[in-house]
């Protein structure tokens, strides 16, 4: 337990400070914080930007990165919403269940080609995680604005808006959704064959290859699965919206990286868990929701985050300072 | 002032900036000033009489020419003292001779010259003085002149006692086969066979070609031309997960760079290499995975035994161990090991060499790579000795002496040696 | 191409200089007014924000860094001085530039500070100042645009001037845009070129140990390379008000991409060191008129984007595959000739 304790200490603080968020935001808006509707209305909003953080980490868990995460997932959104809209025809075509299955059979494909596309750049020709995906952030959005026209797409079945909205009890599907991502993220990143390779890609590539591990297949998993969970964030939200559109979102990509790395994952890869990715999301959240409450322009949750990434980063390094380790170059006898 | 001729040149700047820069840094110009830069570095050149464009980027240039910028460099500080260490090792013949007649020149001068080499062929041609140092330690100095080669060899290898040698006593048929095998500024027509139950030792100076001759086996650096057969198949693979997966093992020269992750505990790197051995269900059970890295562990006694440890708080000895276990773990009929003993202490050393003699006795082939004689003389049942890309004698260990193998790493087939 | 062009271009700018002129050729054969005085100036005029930034830019990624900052910097200048211009009235434009300059000069040297003093990832800090920028300018702003109406009358006279312009021909003359934007090539030129503080930064980008080791201060030039950057983005955002004559806080979101782009296809590597003055100009041009030849091609914006965006990817995987390939095909041993053998 005590060793359990010190692995995941980061994590164990991460906890704390939202506890202390918590009761801050109780005591600075008594009665509307702390409150079984604000908690519903946190629930809708954190499950799909914590299911882009989720995919944002596990590629920074390699030491790359994701910038074209939330216009993958507004691209696959918008095909698969166009095609919903065409087989739905306002009602007149195909029943609502097989429209919204094929719509999201449409939004993974779509997605596992755009994040193939990141991961063969990467991994294959071997460019710069950030180069590859500020391009094909550009593509993505380019290809989803030119088949919209820049407007939103709508017009799908009734149903698929309670993906987004409904309720279980008092809990939104969106968060039981959510927490399926979490398990199932949680078994193949921390504890599948593939997941652990990308920890040992991520801390040392070359030493995991000369290890007979087929690296570039396990960065190609890592792209795909990340735009998988993009796929899936752009469900929600265009149920939530009841639209799909080029630019929602378009915040969530920085939120993203802030969380990852609030987190306790290093930007240079290597470690990481998808616990402190989830707890991070939920103390963004928790300062979004609280500043929305508290009447703070919604602005301010980025300039919060923005000031909380270069915090954690700037206290890292004051932390590590002065722990370089000694080489001997020669053994003396 | 010493000027240490090495790798702080700027390869994205020009010839000009790269010899006389320092010099603007010196007289604090806040503009450069390129007719300085310009006559500064033509006089360091014409000082050496040797013809390079000074518009180039010094990233085109070959290394021979890079070189000369570096020496060039260091004459513009009007150096006392010039450090070149193994400055011939990228030169051709042609370019040495040129080398040392600048340096014959750069001598009479007035100018010392600290010359740090492995090839004693240009160590007779060009020092006055030879001092000789091996682990860390001055051993002695002679004056050219007044020495042999036999003598210097036998102050490099030294008289330290040398473990007994002890052979193999399980050795059996021919597993791999190398035929021919060449790859352009690596390996040329390196040809040799590995017998199950034999440790191969594989020595030669330091960029003879040892490791990259090695790396072929692992489908590291595939072969151009050649062929390698095992158990009398033909095979060519083309990445470490092929080579695993036809039994052949590869601990690396830098644990720390290609064979560890160091963020890691020790049982993530342990199994690193078998991870697909555990998967139960699509999930790694951990439990397994931990009793595996325990064996494993216990097995190759590596202190303290704690899988959960990471990996970067070992020892370097018992680093060394957990790479050779990871390896051990995928049970391969071929196991490689390049500098296993490599900046690790006596202790662990000797453990190493055991372990490897056991595993051959035990019916596995090793390939051991090493700079080291005496470890090559104790455990090898056979010596491969490789000069400039080529393997240039094979020896029998039994009997063999660190001079003889020694004089076959530093000089050609034909020239001779005087042993002393 | 005969030696002293290529040595005079450099090989990398050959290439781009060579398709930069096939990419003139096909847009001309599409639609001959591509090739018109007026269409190429308007093109300059139209990207000399962008080819100011990737001034700034060029001399962060010589230092191996990146900026994602440069959405939130630029809209803080124009909204800043947007908010003087239509409050007061004020159209000094000497002050503004001054102001302009000042502003950039000290986000750039947050961005610098973090970079080089808390060795922060380039990546991260500038994200960062990006998020805490662009937070506080959507909240200031409310997404709401200053207009041309509310701005004094000279600022938007100031951002039509040309010179030599004859008022008979519509579209004659060389925008002051394009003036600006030569100028602050030749001043980044002259600095990476002409003065030690530049060959520094080009030296420590190449090699920043050996830079550190004839005694360069590796941290204080990184800085200074952000600060560089910051300024010309204070300088562009002023030209930008004035030529656009309002102030949009959301004009700039991605447009990182572009400039990382220009420089990018200009020829600099991410890594470091390697990167001219005349390669980002050309990287520039390219991109410019790439997007302006499809235009004229009747190609929607749209298209235009996801064009650009593959052109660059497929120059960084060239970049990639070349220098693969030299990689391989190093010499590691030297492997004696089978001659000196047999002699």
């Amino acid at each position: 337990m005590k060793e359990h304790i010190k692995k995941n200490a980061h994590q164990y603080r991460l906890l704390g400070l939202l506890v202390i968020l918590l009761i801050v935001m109780g005591i600075l808006a008594p009665g509307k914080f702390l409150t079984v509707k604000n908690f519903k209305n946190m629930g809708f909003q954190m499950a799909e930007f914590g299911i882009l953080a989720i995919g944002m980490s596990v590629v920074i868990m390699t030491g790359g990165i994701n910038l074209s995460i939330v216009n993958s997932a507004m691209l696959a959104s918008i095909v698969s919403a166009m095609a919903m809209r065409t087989l739905y025809n306002g009602g007149e075509g195909m029943a609502d269940i097989p429209v919204i299955l094929i719509g999201v059979a449409i939004t993974v494909v779509i997605a596992i080609a755009c994040g193939m596309i990141n991961g063969f750049f990467v991994a294959y020709i071997g460019v710069l995680p950030i180069l590859v995906t500020l391009g094909t952030q550009t593509v993505f959005d380019g290809i989803a604005l030119n088949i919209t026209r820049g407007s939103g797409v709508s017009g799908f079945p009734k149903l698929f808006q309670k993906i987004g909205a409904g309720t279980l009890g008092q809990i939104p599907y969106t968060m039981l959704i959510y927490v399926v991502v979490i398990v199932v993220a949680y078994l193949m990143i921390e504890r599948s064959r593939w997941g652990i390779s990308v920890y040992m890609v991520g801390g040392n590539e070359k030493a995991t290859r000369f290890s007979g591990i087929n690296t570039k297949k396990t960065i190609m998993g890592v792209y795909v699965f990340s735009a998988v969970l993009s796929g899936l964030a752009g469900i929600l939200m265009t149920s939530r919206y009841n639209s799909a559109k080029a630019d929602y979102g378009s915040s969530y990509t920085m939120q993203a990286v802030a969380a990852t790395v609030l987190g306790g994952t290093s930007i240079n890869g290597g470690s990481g868990h998808v616990l402190g990715t989830v707890i991070a999301v939920a103390i963004i959240q928790v300062i979004s929701s609280g500043f929305n409450i508290l009447k703070i322009n919604r602005n301010f949750t980025d300039i919060a985050t923005g000031l909380i990434l270069v915090g954690v980063l700037a206290l890292n390094h004051f932390v590590n300072k002065g722990s370089l380790k000694k080489r001997v170059r020669v053994s003396v006898k | 002032m010493v000027i240490y001729q090495d790798f702080s040149l700027f390869p994205t700047l020009t010839v000009k900036e790269n010899i006389a820069f320092s010099e603007q840094i010196d007289k604090k110009r806040r503009i450069v000033n390129w007719k300085e830069i310009e006559e500064t570095s033509k006089r360091a050149l014409g000082i050496l009489g040797v013809d390079i464009d000074l518009n180039a980027k010094l990233g085109s240039l070959s290394t021979a020419k890079q070189q000369l910028v570096a020496i060039a460099r260091a004459l513009v500080y009007d150096a006392k003292l010039l450090v070149m260490d193994e400055p011939t090792s990228a030169l051709s013949s042609g370019e040495v001779q040129h080398l040392f007649k600048i340096m014959n020149e750069l001598k009479a001068r007035g100018l010392g010259i600290i010359f740090i080499s492995h090839k004693l062929d240009e160590l007779f041609a060009i020092c006055d003085r030879m001092s000789v140092i091996r682990d860390g330690q001055y051993i002695g100095m002679r004056n050219n002149g007044e020495t042999t080669t036999g003598e210097i060899i036998t102050m490099m290898v030294g008289r330290e006692i040398v473990e007994e040698h002890v052979g193999g006593t399980n050795i059996g048929d021919v597993i791999l086969e190398v035929k021919n095998i060449s790859k352009r500024g690596n390996y040329d027509d390196v040809s040799f066979n590995l017998r199950r139950g034999e440790v191969l030792g594989i020595t030669g100076l330091v960029g003879a070609g040892r490791t990259e001759t090695v790396r072929a086996l692992f489908g590291l650096n595939p072969p151009e031309s050649g062929e390698i057969y095992l158990e009398g198949k033909r095979i060519s693979p083309k990445s470490p997960a092929e080579a695993q997966a036809l039994g052949i093992a590869f601990v690396p020269e830098s644990r720390l760079t290609e064979g560890l992750v160091l963020q890691q505990d020790a049982e993530s790197n342990i199994t690193l290499s078998i991870l697909k051995n555990f998967v139960k269900n699509g999930l790694i059970d951990f439990k397994a995975r931990n009793k595996r890295s325990v064996e494993l562990i216990e097995q190759l006694n590596v202190k303290p035994p704690y899988p959960a440890m990471q990996i970067a708080k070992f020892s370097g000895g018992n680093q060394q161990k957990v790479v050779v276990a990871k390896w051990l773990a995928t049970n391969p009929k071929v196991l490689i090991v390049d500098e296993p003993t490599n900046g690790i202490d006596v202790g662990a050393k000797t453990e190493i060499h055991a372990l490897l003699r056991r595993l051959a006795d035990e019916g596995m082939a090793v390939i051991m790579v090493s700079s080291e004689l005496p470890e090559i003389l104790s455990i090898s049942d056979r010596v491969l000795v490789m000069r400039r890309g080529r393997i240039n004698g094979e020896f029998d260990a039994e009997g063999l002496t660190q001079e003889e193998i020694m004089e076959k790493a530093v000089m050609a087939s034909g020239e001779k040696g005087e042993t002393a | 191409m005969s030696d002293k062009i290529k040595r005079a271009l450099g090989n990398k700018e050959a290439s781009v200089f060579i398709i930069l002129i096939a990419v003139m050729l096909i847009a001309t054969i599409f639609n001959p007014a591509f090739l018109t005085f007026s269409n190429i100036m308007d093109v300059l005029k139209g990207n000399a924000t962008l080819g100011i930034c990737s001034m700034g830019m060029l001399l962060i990624i010589l230092t191996g860094g990146i900026d994602a900052s440069v959405c939130g910097q630029l809209t803080l200048v124009c909204v800043i001085a947007g908010k003087i211009m239509a409050n007061f009235q004020f159209d000094n434009i000497i002050v503004l530039y001054l102001l302009g300059i000042a502003i950039g000069c000290f986000t750039g040297l947050l961005n610098g500070l973090m970079v080089a003093r808390l060795d922060l990832p380039p990546i991260i800090a500038t994200l960062g100042l990006d998020s805490v920028l662009m937070g506080y300018l959507k909240y200031y702003t409310n997404g709401n645009w200053i207009n041309a109406k509310e701005l004094p009358p000279r600022i938007g006279q100031i951002g039509l001037f040309r010179f030599f312009s004859n008022p008979e021909v519509n579209g004659s003359g060389v925008p002051l845009q394009l003036l600006l934007y030569v100028l602050v090539a030749l001043l980044t030129w002259f600095m990476l070129n002409r003065m030690l503080l530049g060959r520094s930064i080009m030296a420590m980008g190449g090699s920043r140990v050996g830079a550190e080791r004839i005694g360069l201060n590796a941290k204080n030039l990184t800085t200074f390379a952000y600060m560089y950057a910051g300024m010309m983005y204070g300088f562009a955002a002023i030209t930008y008000t004035c030529a656009m004559n309002s102030v949009d806080p959301n004009a700039f979101l991605g447009f990182e991409m572009n400039v990382i782009g220009a420089v990018v296809l200009g020829g600099a590597l991410m890594t470091g060191g390697q990167g001219s003055v005349l390669g980002t100009v050309l990287g520039m041009l390219l991109f410019a008129f790439i997007k302006n030849g499809l235009t004229l091609a009747h190609i929607s914006a749209y298209w235009q984007n996801i064009i650009v965006g593959a052109i660059i990817l497929l120059a960084v995987s060239f970049d990639m595959i070349k220098l693969h390939r030299e990689e391989r095909l190093q010499t590691k041993v030297d492997i004696e000739p089978k001659e000196a053998i047999a002699r």
